[in-house]
């Protein structure tokens, strides 16, 4: 039904710009996903340039709307061990205001933290974490 | 890692394996006060840049025949390395819910209240920085020594005790994405040394 | 600006008029539409404008400078009215003009009050209604009045806690109307009648009770009648007036009258102004005193209407659920409140009333999105007709709002009207940014709730709408910004510009504008619709060049205009996105260009764009965009006929896990066709590199160590992972190879490749590095060691630590990864060498492929490249890493004899091991080996001799028999056939004879004639065996010259005689001792004599013939000398026992025995000595201290014989005598002697001869003693001169007997005494002369019968005082 093919697509990416996880759905406008997600990085960097001056309380991890396309809206998010998290959200998906979406982020770190910590993954290695994996799929379906 | 047996000791520490110290989630922390946690005299720390004290590894090479000091240049590398690792699982975990650091100071500053805290249960002593990207960090009892600590007896093993905090310490930074080297140095035992050194990029 | 309200007054205009809509609106429309009217009027400045003048006049003539009149007057009024004609000038900001109108306008006499000075901006127009009173009064009063009511500011305190202002209060003064004040329910607050105030100069009863005070109540009722409750009566008072007049009541008395008849119990209401125009303090003050009064009641009035306003607002909206409402009626209510606000200059309280309606309506959309839809909303769903984009050059866009406000407004005209009202007051409060980010924001959310609604959109509209839009907001921002500072705030607009590039872009495909053939019929009937749907173009964009509409039109008209304001677009906003450093998006837009060209049939403008996309998308791993980039650079690069770069690319994607199985093929195909199609030019080569067609996994060398000899055998067996989905046939395979002659021979040697083997001969090459760059590993690894500092005083540790030994390296910058894709490195090399392996067909997967080889030149080889072609295209690995190398070597013929045993001894069979390494050199049959014999060493040749043949790598190869045939001078040994390169190994017995070489002790040694061998005496080294070597030559086959080797045997055995005497009779000893770590079994020991003298007779006293000799033992051999007649006076032996291994059961052969000659001479006894001691007379025991007497009897045992022929024979009447010297010595100190313990005698050679001598000895000690022994010496006389002969001692004896050589025989005691001294001094004087000579008799002379024999003696019952005096 029509609801499923609201889509998201989570992506972590690593310090170095290059994705340490990809997951959207539905898969067959992936592409489209990597090039948004991929543009969308310029503004993350602006962001982060520009919040090394703002002040603590401002210096969440979160960093909001990066920014709207017209179908999608575009939220990053980036670890202090300057992982960056990029969500996309379809943007007639309107049940999802900043709160819901933050606290996503935090799920994505949560684990992500718990892979990190995982002896046996190398950082900086693709994650194929089955935990991981679960945990997004289950925030998508939320999602959509 | 062998930790001292010591029922003061935290337990995770006691059980040997970090892994459990990687799984648990970091708990509360009380915002600390380190005394004179900052001694803003630039230039003014008592360590040399890493010129010396690579200066001082030919000096050590005087004393230990080579192939030994190889032979304990591997094995105190081999735990750096893992100290690196279980760093960077460490800080991944602690940073989680801090705000976004402000600068190298900032970071270094968390190294030596929280992070420390939540590994060793006390915090750094003295931070001291030239300002100039190198900052050395002393504990005054370190608690990796403190069951060693009677005499200068076990002085020569201290370094071995050592190396997986320096690890520790470098796989943090690294992970907050400070490059840099970390060298430590005890000549009281319980206190020592630790100096880091950032690598500009 | 004072002469207006005269010439006002002159006009006597009516106020009324006014608010008279132009245009003959309907007296009865509501205030606001009235109000707008003039609005509307002055957008067109025609008629309207003395209205507008006396509005603005009355503004401006309360003294406002412009600075005042414009914060109010320019959102509304003709200050902005003369910008939007000069808007569309770019560059000229609107906010800047502004500024500047504020400059330019002249100061009127308020400036430089300080109030105006810091409260400028805020001030309230509050509309008031003066009642009748008379004119003449409040023209002569109003400019003074209008002139100071603004002047002080008053605290504005507001409802619902909002934070008090400062403003300024002026007013439009309006002569009393019934008909203008507000009917029930009245929405409108900007004409609203805050205060009315009557006038009144009268000053005596009689005309107050005549006229005003009826003319006051009527008022009065009126006012109640519309229950307006803000009323306010000034009194004037004139002392002018009262001058003229007498009789007069007191002033006070009308002011009371009015305060009772009218004010009841709000007496503040009427207040008096005394003589306004005079300029006294005490009218100063009474002004002033009116001026605070107008002011609070005209404030008070205001609030108190105004939180009405809101209350109703707010009523209105709490009932949004009820069908009934309509959204367009409550928006034209907040609006007004809007209005008001920014009327005020409240600017962000005007947006918010904006925003509030905005959130609200789009919380609308989405409810009816999620299914609960209002019914009003079904107005905005209605199909979109019109899609002109926003207008932003108006202050307010009335015919979109007429459109609202007759509920035929489409989602669109509210939307971009809202946006254009918030634009507007975003613009005065100078956010321009914001105008830009929230436009954006509007866009998408239009775009989104038009899907929401379902409205139906003809095709392209909305791309028109938005692209109109951008450009307006763009333009609207570049109208009020400088260039500065829209270049710092690109990063804002640049969202616009892209947003704009992509609608063009798309309307550019919609309308057949970007396919090379032009748009066809149905095209550009879309064209023409969409072109409808734009309508005429606004007025106020007519006359401007740039317009967002003439642009659409004219990008739309031809697909030239298109291409060139598509690509002006573009490029504009790549270099925008550059310049902010967006890398990533100005790369994006730029593959849309490129996709763009890619239509246009230009490629080669799409090549740039597409590679530098490329690669940023490399560099940082992005699978899926590299994967569709790279096809279409394929794509690209086909149609440029850059066959290289398109075979690369495309081999590149045939091998992309990322692409379906069908394209993967296609690009595979697509490979290997071009390549046979290329392969027509022969000779011309296409070099790709490998990793994307197959990748090397891992290589296998057999032999497995890689090293083989001249002439052998390599085979490479390499492993590529084909990269292709399907089989594709490779003509050849090959890998170059380096060729370097081997420096160290020892690698060539069979020696080195047996020790030096590599892990089973498998190199295996790590896997294609992964996608994405790893940059941790940029850095080296950090290497830390301890350190101990030890204090320089004691070398006592005081400090260790860690510490870091390559900082060096770390602390450098590292350099940036390079490019991944890297065909640069892939030359192909043409080496001399190269493995070739023809048509082979590369499966999917791994692939084993082996290429053999002959070995040719030693030497060292290199695999440097791998390399498949396919037709004339070569793929190729440019370097093998890690490295790879075979080595060929060429080795001589050996030849090598080493000993089984650790040392061979001689005497017995004892193997040898010969090693013949064939290297280059094929044994053939009948080569054999041609040992050149010695005597002493015999090689022992038996049938089962076999050879062994090994193959180099110690694998035994065959078995063959050994033939050794040996004659008298040579033994040759025939090796069997073995091919090059082998070993052959055989072992021999060898046998050399035993031989005792020079063994010290007495007699001299005879040993075997050693041809060649030198004897090495190892006395010396004590225990060790004597060594002998032999040197043997062979002939080897290969070689003209003879290999000498040298086998050293060694003597097990050393063996020592010596000649034993009881009285006369003569005893042979041989000692036997083993020094060899075996052990032997002697038998049959035989001693003969070799110079046969008649009648002796050696007869052996050795009980059993067999013995064993165990290492490191010795066994003795006895045998007695008998002799018949006289014997000779040596005697020649040879002593010789057959010996054996004892271990071994059975030799082979017979084994020579054991000799050992060796002579004795003048073994006859010819003196037998005979000590005796008699205890003192009387006592028949000795007693220690006792003198006892020494006889010494030394007997002539044979007569004259040949040994006794010396100088000592001295003959005197036929009897021969001879000189002795005896001397007895007590070594063990067991006696004392006393008297002379030596002397010489003359001794007659003749049998039975005996001379005895005499002498005291006294015992030392108890019990019984052992004699103290008797030595005999030959006494030889001086005048022979053989002093050589002589050793200390017997200089020493002749020493002290020349002394007293006078005195001859009886040797008195005193020269003993004195002969310590007298030797002293005769040592001293008589050096050098030639003196007597002793020489000691051999052992066999002379038979001491008494040695070992003892005397018992007795202690002495006081020897403890025992001394000894010799006297």
């Amino acid at each position: 039904m029509e609801w499923f093919l609201v889509t998201s697509a989570a992506v972590i990416l690593f310090l170095q710009n290059y994705p340490l996880y990809i997951r959207s759905v539905p898969t067959e406008n992936e592409l489209k996903f990597h090039y948004m997600v991929h543009t969308s990085l310029d503004v993350v960097d602006e962001k982060i340039s520009a919040m090394g001056k703002a002040l603590v309380d401002q210096r969440e991890l979160y960093l909001g709307l990066l920014y709207p396309t017209e179908d999608y809206k575009v939220y990053g998010y980036v670890t202090n061990s300057k992982v960056k998290f990029v969500m996309v959200v379809d943007s007639s998906n309107t049940a999802l205001r900043d709160n819901e979406i933050r606290s996503m982020f935090r799920k994505l770190h949560n684990s992500y933290t718990d892979v990190m910590c995982n002896p046996f993954y190398n950082p900086g290695d693709r994650i194929q974490s089955r935990a991981f994996d679960g945990m997004v799929t289950s925030m998508m379906i939320q999602v959509c | 890692m062998k930790s001292p047996p010591d029922g003061r000791f935290p337990p995770r520490l006691a059980a040997g394996g970090w892994a459990p110290l990687l799984a648990q989630s970091r708990g509360g922390f009380e915002s600390l006060w380190v005394p004179g946690v900052v001694s803003l005299r630039a230039g003014s720390s008592g360590h040399a840049g890493p010129e010396s004290s690579y200066d001082r590894s030919d000096y050590v090479q005087g004393f230990t025949t080579r192939k030994k000091a190889t032979e304990n240049g591997r094995c105190i590398t081999k735990l750096e390395n893992m100290g690196f690792r279980v760093g960077q699982g460490l800080i991944e975990r602690f940073t989680k819910d801090t705000a976004r650091f402000k600068d190298e100071l900032d970071i270094m500053k968390f190294i030596c209240k929280d992070f420390w805290t939540t590994v060793f249960k006390k915090q750094i002593d003295n931070l001291r920085t030239n300002h100039q990207g190198i900052y050395v960090l002393q504990d005054n009892k370190f608690r990796l020594l403190t069951q060693m600590s009677a005499g200068k007896q076990y002085l020569e093993h201290a370094s071995k005790y050592l190396a997986f905090t320096c690890g520790l310490i470098r796989g943090g930074l690294s992970n907050l994405g400070i490059k840099s080297i970390v060298t430590a140095e005890v000549s009281s035992m319980p206190a020592c040394k630790f100096q880091v050194m950032i690598q500009k990029l | 600006m004072e002469v207006w309200p005269g010439r006002r007054l002159r006009r006597g205009p009516d106020p009324a008029g006014d608010l008279r809509p132009p245009r003959g609106r309907p007296p009865t429309s509501s205030g606001p539409t009235s109000y707008l009217s003039l609005l509307e009027a002055t957008s067109d400045l025609g008629d309207a404008l003395p209205v507008v003048r006396l509005q603005l006049d009355s503004a401006r003539g309360a003294g406002r400078p412009g600075r005042r009149a414009r914060p109010e007057g320019a959102p509304l009024f003709a200050p902005s009215g003369r910008r939007l004609c000069s808007w569309p000038c770019a560059g000229r900001s609107f906010l800047a003009g502004t500024a500047s109108s504020r400059r330019t306008v002249p100061s009127g006499p308020a400036e430089g009050l300080p109030a105006l000075g810091c409260e400028r901006g805020r001030s309230l127009r509050a509309v008031v209604v003066f009642g009748a009173g008379d004119q003449n009064l409040f023209t002569s009063i109003y400019p003074t009045l209008s002139q100071q009511l603004p002047r002080e500011p008053m605290e504005w305190r507001r409802s619902y806690g909002r934070a008090p202002k400062m403003i300024h209060l002026e007013s439009n003064f309006v002569q009393f109307k019934e008909e203008l004040l507000p009917k029930e329910g009245n929405k409108a607050l900007l004409t609203f009648p805050f205060l009315h105030i009557y006038w009144t100069e009268c000053c005596d009863t009689e005309v107050y009770k005549a006229t005003v005070k009826d003319d006051l109540t009527k008022w009065q009722n009126v006012l109640k009648a519309h229950s307006s409750v803000d009323w306010l009566i000034v009194v004037v008072e004139n002392d002018a007036k009262k001058k003229n007049k007498t009789n007069i009541l007191p002033r006070t008395s009308i002011v009371d009258k009015i305060r009772n008849d009218f004010c009841n119990k709000q007496s503040d209401r009427c207040v008096v102004l005394s003589d306004p125009l005079k300029d006294s303090s005490r009218t100063q003050e009474s002004w002033n005193a009116f001026l605070t009064k107008l002011r609070t009641l005209l404030l008070m009035s205001f609030t108190k209407n105004l939180g009405k306003f809101e209350d109703d607002m707010r009523t209105l909206r709490e009932k949004r659920t009820e069908p009934g409402w309509s959204f367009c009626d409550y928006f034209m209510v907040q609006e007004e409140l809007a209005f008001v606000f920014e009327m005020l200059q409240q600017f962000e309280d005007a947006l918010v009333q904006y925003d509030e309606l905005d959130a609200l309506f789009s919380q609308y959309v989405v409810n009816f999105g999620a299914g609960d839809g209002a019914n009003w909303l079904t107005f905005f769903c209605q199909p979109v007709k019109s899609w002109n984009g926003l207008i932003l050059r108006k202050p307010i866009d009335m015919e979109k709002r007429g459109l609202i406000q007759r509920q035929e407004a489409t989602l669109l005209d509210l939307r971009s009207y809202l946006f254009s009202r918030q634009c507007t007051l975003l613009l005065f409060l100078q956010r321009p940014w914001e105008v830009a980010q929230r436009a954006l924001e509007l866009l998408h959310s239009c775009v989104q709730e038009l899907k929401l609604l379902e409205v139906s959109v003809p095709p392209g509209a909305l791309d028109c709408w938005v692209f109109l839009s951008c450009l307006e907001v763009l333009q609207r921002i570049e109208g009020c910004c400088d260039r500065a500072q829209i270049d710092s705030n690109i990063a804002h607009t640049v969202g616009l510009w892209s947003y704009a590039t992509g609608k063009l872009k798309s309307l550019g495909y919609l309308c057949g504008l970007v396919s090379e053939q032009g748009p066809n019929s149905e095209d550009l009937n879309r064209t023409v619709d969409l072109l409808a749907g734009l309508g005429a173009e606004r007025p106020e964009t007519a006359n401007t060049a740039q317009s967002p509409y003439k642009k659409l039109k004219e990008a739309l008209s031809s697909v030239e205009a298109f291409e060139k304001h598509y690509l002006d677009l573009s490029h504009a906003t790549i270099e925008m996105y550059t310049s902010i450093g967006r890398i990533r998006s100005a790369k994006f837009v730029g593959k849309d260009l490129a996709e763009f060209y890619m239509r246009k049939k230009s490629p080669q403008k799409a090549e740039i764009y597409l590679q530098g996309a490329l690669k940023n998308y490399l560099a940082e791993g992005w699978a899926l965009p590299i994967t569709h980039t790279r096809k279409q650079l394929a794509e690209c690069q086909k149609h440029l006929g850059q066959i290289e770069n398109y075979l690369q690319t495309s081999s590149v994607l045939a091998s992309d896990r990322h692409l379906t199985e069908s394209e993967r093929e296609h690009f595979c195909r697509e490979v290997v066709g071009v390549a046979r199609r290329q392969a027509g030019s022969p000779g011309h080569k296409i070099v790709l590199p490998m990793h994307s067609f197959a990748q090397l996994r891992d290589l296998h060398f057999t032999p497995s160590n890689a090293v083989v000899h001249v002439g052998g055998v390599l085979s490479v067996e390499i492993t590529v992972c084909s990269q292709m989905p399907v089989p594709v046939h490779v003509e050849q395979i090959a890998i170059n190879v380096h060729f370097s002659i081997e420096k160290n021979n020892y690698r060539k040697t069979a020696e080195w490749l047996t020790k030096h083997k590599t892990a089973n001969g498998i190199v295996s090459f790590p896997a294609e590095s992964s996608p994405f760059p790893t940059s941790q590993n940029s850095l080296p690894a950090l290497e830390l060691c301890e350190m101990f500092e030890r204090s320089p005083s004691d070398n006592s540790l005081h400090t260790t630590g860690i510490i870091c030994k390559n900082v060096h390296m770390l602390l450098r910058k590292q350099e940036s990864g390079a490019s991944l894709e890297a065909p640069s490195g892939a030359a192909l090399e043409a080496g001399a060498h190269v493995l070739k392996c023809a048509a082979v067909t590369l499966e999917p997967g791994p692939n084993t492929i082996t290429f053999r080889t002959q070995a040719k030149e030693p030497g060292t080889y290199t695999l440097r490249q791998l390399c498949a072609s396919v037709g004339p295209v070569w793929f190729v690995l440019p370097h093998i890493y890690p490295l790879v190398q075979y080595d060929v070597y060429s080795q001589e013929p050996q030849l090598h004899v080493e000993p089984l045993a650790d040392s061979l001894l001689a005497g017995i069979p004892q193997k040898v091991k010969f090693t013949v390494t064939t290297g280059h050199y094929a044994v053939k049959n009948g080569d054999s080996l041609q040992l050149s014999n010695v005597e002493a060493v015999l090689i022992l040749c038996h049938e089962e001799n076999r050879a062994v043949i090994y193959s180099n790598m110690r694998e035994k190869a065959a078995d063959a028999a050994l033939r050794v045939q040996s004659s008298d001078k040579v033994t040759s040994i025939s090796l069997p056939a073995a091919p090059a390169y082998h070993v052959i190994e055989f072992e021999l017995e060898v046998l050399s004879l035993p031989s005792a070489p020079a063994t010290g002790g007495e007699g001299t040694m005879l040993g075997v004639t050693e041809p060649r061998g030198k004897p090495k005496d190892t006395q010396k080294a004590g225990h060790c065996m004597a060594t002998t070597d032999h040197q043997v030559s062979i002939d080897c086959p290969w070689s003209i010259y003879s290999t000498v080797i040298s086998l050293t045997f060694s003597m097990p055995f050393r063996t020592t005689h010596s000649l034993l005497s009881s009285g006369t009779r003569k005893y042979v000893q041989v000692c036997v001792q083993n020094l060899s770590e075996l052990d032997f079994q002697l038998s049959d020991s035989h001693l003969v004599d070799t110079g046969d003298s008649t009648g002796l007779r050696l007869i052996p006293l050795n009980t059993e013939s067999e013995q064993r000799i165990h290492s490191k033992q010795a066994v003795f051999f006895v045998w007695e000398l008998k002799w018949t007649q006289a014997p000779p006076p040596c005697l020649h032996c040879r002593f010789s026992v057959g010996f054996s291994p004892a271990s071994e059961e059975r030799l082979s052969v017979s084994l020579k025995p054991y000799t050992y000659e060796f002579q004795v001479d003048n073994f006859l006894t010819l003196y037998n000595v005979r000590a005796e001691i008699s205890p003192p007379p009387g006592t028949e025991l000795c007693k220690t201290g006792s003198l006892c007497s020494l006889e010494v009897s030394i007997t002539r045992l044979s007569d004259l014989s040949e040994v006794d022929k010396d100088e000592a024979l001295t003959e005197c009447d036929e009897c021969f005598s001879t000189k002795l010297m005896y001397e007895v010595v007590d070594n063990s100190s067991n006696w004392a002697v006393c008297g002379k313990s030596s002397g010489v005698i003359s001794m007659p050679v003749a049998a039975r001869a005996t001379h005895r001598v005499h002498m005291e000895v006294m015992p030392l000690f108890a019990g019984y003693l052992p004699l103290p022994d008797v030595r005999l010496f030959k006494y030889l006389p001086h005048h022979s001169a053989h002093s050589s002969q002589l050793d200390a001692d017997s200089w020493i004896e002749n020493d002290s007997l020349s002394v007293d050589k006078h005195v001859d025989d009886q040797v008195d005691s005193g020269s003993v005494q004195s002969r310590g001294s007298v030797r002293s001094v005769a040592s001293s004087d008589h050096k050098g002369l030639p003196m007597p000579r002793l020489r000691a008799l051999p052992p066999g002379q002379a038979f001491n019968a008494s040695a070992g024999t003892q005397v018992l003696v007795v202690p002495s019952q006081d020897d403890h005082v025992l001394e000894v005096s010799v006297t």
